[in-house]
């Protein structure tokens, strides 16, 4: 009689690991769903549109002919807290940028960032100069 | 004597093993319960969540990149419009489709929230230019549990400007 309840009890047990086991493995399947690829709608949308806007009006041209990034700093500084960004000017045919704007705060760029870019022209002694601004994006840790 | 026997061990089973038994599987099975409904829980607030973040963001795209539908919607009937959007071409927005919004959503919030797909929030936009001073505002004033606050930047008469909306519940 002893021997039988005890086989009953080592199965309760057994089922009753089996349970937890799913049940910790739920948890944890659950605790990686995460909605981080909406950090990445957002970091895309609001680069593409930081770009657009500062072409709109004027202050990429600005910074390229006066080589002064200090337009485009103060662009970016007016920008939410938690958005980090730099923005990188190449003059066509270099990989050596010619001006770099960023955030005080926002030096170092992390390998998961968001890259956008936007091409243009200036006119330098009536001759077209081409421009790519890179810019750089991620969340503020 | 045998039955007697047999009906005295039958006895023995039903006591001790079974109450002790009965105590364990039920044990188990509050602690199985109360972590399921966690699981449910945590579950269906993440879905709402993310509800919430898709929707406002969504209708803040719409209104910054779009003209709306129809395009001409600040002449139209509020029954007629079936999309909201305040922009000239995306990303440059239009100062009157801008001022046409601000009076709908002032003389009828509801219609434009079930219009922007935000019918289960409540929602507030607001424009400020980008040293913060407000250009624009409009929506409700009441503050929610949980909100979400999505923010795209756009031109504004030439000028940069932060469009954010504000969904809560």
């Amino acid at each position: 009689m002893n021997s039988k309840a005890f086989v009953i009890s080592f199965d309760a047990v057994l089922a009753l690991l089996v349970v937890f086991a799913f049940l910790v493995a739920s948890f944890s399947l659950i605790s990686r769903v995460s909605d981080s690829g909406f950090n990445e709608s957002f970091l895309q949308a609001f680069s593409f549109d930081s770009l657009k806007v500062l072409e709109a009006s004027g202050k990429l041209q600005q910074a390229a002919l006066e080589n002064d990034s200090s337009g485009i700093d103060s662009f970016l500084n007016s920008l939410p807290y938690y958005y980090c960004a730099r923005i990188d000017f190449f003059e066509q045919g270099s990989s050596v940028p010619s001006i770099i704007a960023s955030k005080p705060n926002c030096r170092n760029v992390p390998s998961n960032s968001f890259l956008a870019r936007r091409f243009f022209a200036v006119s330098i002694n009536s001759e077209p100069v081409f421009y790519t601004a890179e810019l750089k994006s991620w969340i503020a840790g | 004597m045998e039955w007697l026997l047999l009906k005295k061990s039958k006895g023995q089973v039903f006591s001790a093993d079974t109450l002790l038994g009965l105590l364990v599987f039920l044990f188990a099975l509050s602690i199985v319960f109360f972590y399921t409904s966690q699981l449910f829980e945590r579950q269906s607030s993440f879905f709402e969540e993310l509800e919430l973040k898709t929707q406002t963001f969504n209708a803040l795209s719409s209104l910054v990149e779009t003209k709306g539908f129809p395009s001409n919607w600040e002449f139209q009937n509020i029954p007629e419009i079936k999309a909201f959007g305040i922009a000239s071409s995306p990303g440059i927005v239009d100062s009157a489709k801008l001022e046409s919004f601000l009076q709908i959503s002032q003389s009828d919030y509801d219609s434009v929230r079930k219009t922007l797909g935000l019918s289960k929030f409540n929602y507030r936009l607001s424009i400020n230019d980008l040293n913060g001073e407000s250009v624009a505002i409009a929506g409700s004033d009441a503050k929610g549990i949980f909100s979400f606050k999505a923010s795209r930047l756009a031109l504004l008469n030439n000028e940069a400007v932060l469009v954010s909306l504000e969904a809560f519940k």
